[in-house]
């Protein structure tokens, strides 16, 4: 357990904690990051470690250890272990300010440790504590603010991480109307804020809300909407249990569990986002299972007015597994999901289902029948020295015994990609994804097919996490082989953390 | 904390997976949920077969050719229902509709084409000529509409006064005839649409008209057009001399835009191929249409006490009737009492019905049309509830059910 807190920690410090499980990580850690917990299929380490969450104490600032990212990610890994090694085993406080003092102690143990800084006294620690709350601002792609000088950080502080996402969209549509076949658009431009915070040990308040914007060069038209995609407090009564409450992301589809900020692909999965609930209010239990899995289970609250004017309403019920078979081995702790420095191949699965009971509600407010759906998915994905491959699939069935027409879809995707770092401060990938959707098969069956490639490219700044600046030139294609017509785009998107 | 092995995983997401499989559907005759719609006059009240869109939304047309009255209502997929559109022209009823796309529908009616959505809207395709805004009739309209994403579209046989008939493409969402050229022969006289057809798979519709041209009295042919509207073929068909306009009933049908089969109001088979055909008269059983299933083309009919199948050979002749099962199945669940939804209005309230009769045909499914498929192996019918006498006019409860169905 020592030596996979010790893992967590030294991945965590890369700046790859931006998408690692969320249980792995201490409080302080969370809020520094954007991506929701507990994915390992998609763009994230994924690595075991994120399911070993004993071992780390809370007071042990996970942004502080991702502070040494920097340079610890050119040092052999050894040394990163040994130098992290005396605060992972370190005891786990209890809480206020006892904890405080020993998690002061265990950093500055670390840090006389640590081979590039040497402390030089307590006025040399405040110094470099000082530093490394400038250097998080950077590490997590995070702005961070204290409101309470003096006070620790990790105690009660406000984080606070954006982004920008603009892209130019051309799209063609061979069988539209001439006027339709060639359009400019500013496709799914975004901007986004996750603010976090731990008022208390082992609380986390986050939200997280999205902005998009559109508009048609062509048919001068603009829109903009603004989503909240989470509003929610989690509390860790263990270290190996989280309970999530509010506005959240459903655990469901690999897809779906990648924040905006820490997508590979320039959008989600179309495929995907047929099955995925999207984000809901709700309740989430994650809980770690030996040293290799994690079950989420979670209850959440659908409410919608449905174009007859009728109201659907009813819990949504999600359980989701997730288990790493065989854990990456890795050199060092770079290279992400792509397992760039994994001695054998990583390989991973996960199942999910769902199932949602609802009652709709006539106008005048009286329920006047009640409908089920259920969702699955089943994913792999397998890593190695930069190469990942992962593939979902996808069935939901809804049934109705008032309409009497079950409403089926089966979906699959898969992608393969390519991440190869150039330098200490680049990095390119080659990105592929295939997607197959077959809606209505209890009606009248329409196939959809998708193919996307594109290449980003990283820029490595020092103190952020790896991805957080990309530019991509992407290719998609929407092929409705039932209805004989299809779309292609080009886009060029650049995404700039704040 | 117990350990999680892989295998168990594993086990774990195939079983799982294995559950995805079980979807249920009607069995064939079983009936799904009635859900009263309406009141309507008639006992039983003119009905076209309902259809639904990809929504779920159910389109129910009341009338028929001998009467100008249409009137369509809209079966909400959330449920609910409303009364949707009574666009109409012409001194005839309503044909048919013509097709849904994922949240509305088309009918046609007398000479024009109408549009309703899901949430109960109407819009009357195309009233005019777009150049020279004179009225525009459509004398036929393939039952057929091409849906896609950037274009919805069907091709039909139009007259634009003055300047004769023509074929043209509709286009259902724009307000504009694209491909429209003349029919041919020119000049002809005495023009009359007897019946159309359409094989959405291979997306070819058929005309099938009568005219006199020079010296040729009452030439009749169906005319294969595609879906960019080209004549693809021309069939001559004997034995139809002197039939009335749209003297088939409902639509023609096809399971490989190659035979079309249908059936006349008096009951006599129609059916040719590319190089022709003809109507030959039914014996020992009342023919009432042509249904399309699996592949294959089946006759359906009654003779006095039930329903009969009689599957279409190749080269369209009859084949060997035998008793339509699921439609005997549904006629024998009809004799029960049955709970039905009241959804006219809210609050919704569970009602029952002592023996309802099926609204359309003698037997449930018997109809010139093509059956709607409502879900796999799923059709929605019409049922008459208890009748009542308003102003010396006799009106029938309706309600709307689901039926899984098949052709053995």
């Amino acid at each position: 357990m020592k030596r996979n807190a010790t893992a967590a920690a030294a991945l965590v410090a890369l700046g790859l904690g931006a998408s690692v499980s969320g249980l792995a990580l201490a409080e302080q850690g969370e809020a520094d990051r954007a991506a929701p917990e507990g994915q390992i299929l998609e763009f994230g380490p994924g690595d075991r470690v994120s399911f070993v969450p004993d071992d780390r104490p809370d007071d042990l600032p996970a942004a502080e250890a991702a502070n040494d990212a920097p340079a610890a990610a050119r040092e052999p890994a050894e040394t990163q272990r040994s130098s992290e090694r005396p605060a992972a085993g370190a005891e786990q406080p209890s809480s206020g300010r006892a904890a405080t003092l020993r998690a002061d102690t265990r950093r500055q143990v670390a840090l006389r440790q640590s081979p590039r800084r040497e402390p030089r006294g307590r006025m040399q620690a405040e110094k470099e504590r000082q530093h490394f709350r400038g250097a998080r601002r950077s590490v997590g792609g995070t702005l961070e603010r204290s409101f309470a000088e003096g006070q620790r950080a990790e105690d009660k502080s406000l984080s606070v991480r954006g982004y920008l996402q603009p892209e130019v969209l051309m799209t063609m549509r061979p069988q539209a109307h001439p006027v339709d076949r060639l359009t400019y658009s500013t496709g799914k431009s975004k901007a986004g804020i996750v603010a976090s915070s731990q008022p208390w040990n082992r609380w986390t308040v986050r939200a997280a809300i999205n902005g998009v914007f559109s508009s048609s060069v062509a048919g001068g038209t603009s829109d903009a909407e603004l989503r909240i995609e989470e509003a929610s407090i989690r509390y860790r009564p263990i270290d190996s249990l989280r309970l999530a409450v509010g506005q959240q992301r459903v655990p469901m589809t690999l897809d779906q569990l990648v924040a905006d900020a820490d997508m590979l692909f320039p959008r989600r999965s179309e495929t995907a986002k047929r099955f995925a609930p999207g984000s809901r209010f709700g309740l989430n239990l994650a809980g770690a299972l030996a040293d290799r899995a994690r079950v989420d289970g979670g209850v959440f609250w659908t409410a919608e007015v449905l174009s007859s004017g009728l109201t659907r309403r009813g819990p949504l019920y999600v359980a989701r597994l997730e288990v790493d078979a065989l854990p990456a081995e890795r050199k060092s702790a770079v290279g992400g999901p792509h397992c760039v420095d994994c001695e054998r191949p990583r390989v991973a699965f996960a199942g999910s289902v769902s199932t949602q009971p609802t009652t709709i509600y006539d106008q005048v407010g009286y329920p006047a029948r009640s409908e089920s759906s259920r969702t699955y998915a089943a994913a792999a994905q397998v890593g190695y020295r930069g190469l990942l491959a992962q593939a979902e699939i996808l069935r939901a069935i809804g049934s109705d015994p008032v309409r009497a027409r079950p409403d089926v879809a089966t979906g699959a995707h898969s992608h393969l990609s390519y991440y190869r770092p150039l330098s200490s401060r680049i990095a390119i990938a080659g990105l592929a994804r295939l997607g197959w959707t077959q809606e209505q098969q209890g009606f009248d069956p329409r196939n959809v097919y998708r193919a996307e490639a594109a290449i980003t490219t990283y820029l490595l700044r020092e103190g952020r996490t790896w991805n957080a600046h990309r530019f991509t030139l992407g290719y998609m294609a929407e092929i409705r082989s039932t209805e004989k017509e299809d779309a292609h785009g080009l886009m060029l998107q650049a995404h700039v953390a704040l | 904390m117990f350990r999680v092995s892989s295998q168990w995983v594993v086990w774990l997401s195939l079983v799982a997976l294995l559950g995805t499989g079980c979807v249920d559907y009607l069995g064939p005759g079983e009936p799904g949920m009635a859900r009263y719609f309406g009141e309507l006059p008639g006992d039983p009240p003119p009905l076209v077969p309902p259809v639904s869109d990809r929504e779920g939304n159910v389109y129910i047309l009341s009338g028929d050719l001998q009467t100008s009255d249409v009137q369509v209502t809209v079966g909400f997929a959330g449920g609910g229902f409303a009364e949707g559109c009574d666009v109409h022209e012409g001194s005839r009823g309503p044909h048919g509709f013509i097709g849904r796309g994922d949240r509305r529908a088309w009918y046609w009616s007398g000479t024009a084409l109408a549009e309703v959505s899901g949430d109960g809207g109407c819009r009357e395709i195309l009233d005019a000529e777009p150049a020279s805004s004179s009225d525009l009739q459509y004398w036929g309209v393939a039952p057929f509409v091409i849906d896609r994403p950037s274009r919805t579209w069907t091709v039909a046989l139009i007259a634009l006064p003055g300047r004769g008939i023509h074929h043209a493409i509709v286009d259902l969402d724009g307000p504009t005839l694209e491909s429209v050229r003349g029919f041919e022969p020119a000049a002809v006289q005495n023009l009359r649409v007897l019946g159309v057809g359409a094989d959405s798979r291979s997306t070819i519709a058929v005309f099938v008209v009568a005219y006199s041209h020079g010296d040729e009295e009452d030439v009749t042919e169906a005319i294969y057009v595609d879906l960019a509207n080209r004549e693809v073929a021309r069939a001559p068909l004997d034995g139809m001399q002197g039939m009335e306009a749209y003297e088939i009933a409902g639509f023609l049908t096809s399971i490989d835009g190659h035979r079309f089969a249908g059936v006349t109001r008096d009951g006599d088979l129609v059916s040719f191929d590319r190089s022709g055909g003809g109507r030959a008269a039914v014996r020992h059983q009342e023919l009432v249409g042509v249904h399309p299933w699996e592949g294959r083309l089946f006759g359906v009919g009654h003779d006095t006490t039930q329903p009969l199948l009689t599957p279409i050979r190749d080269d369209g002749s009859l084949g060997e009737s035998f008793l339509w099962r699921a439609s005997a199945d549904a006629q024998a669940m009809l004799g029960l009492d049955w709970v039905v939804l009241d959804e006219r209005a809210a609050p919704r309230r569970q009602l029952t019905w002592s023996r309802p009769q099926p609204a359309i045909g003698e037997f449930p499914f018997l109809t010139p049309y093509p059956l709607d498929r409502y879900a796999k192996s799923t059709t929605g019918w019409i049922l008459r509830g208890p009748g009542a006498i308003e102003a010396g006019i006799p009106q029938s409860s309706l309600a709307f059910v689901p039926f899984g169905i098949d052709y053995r």
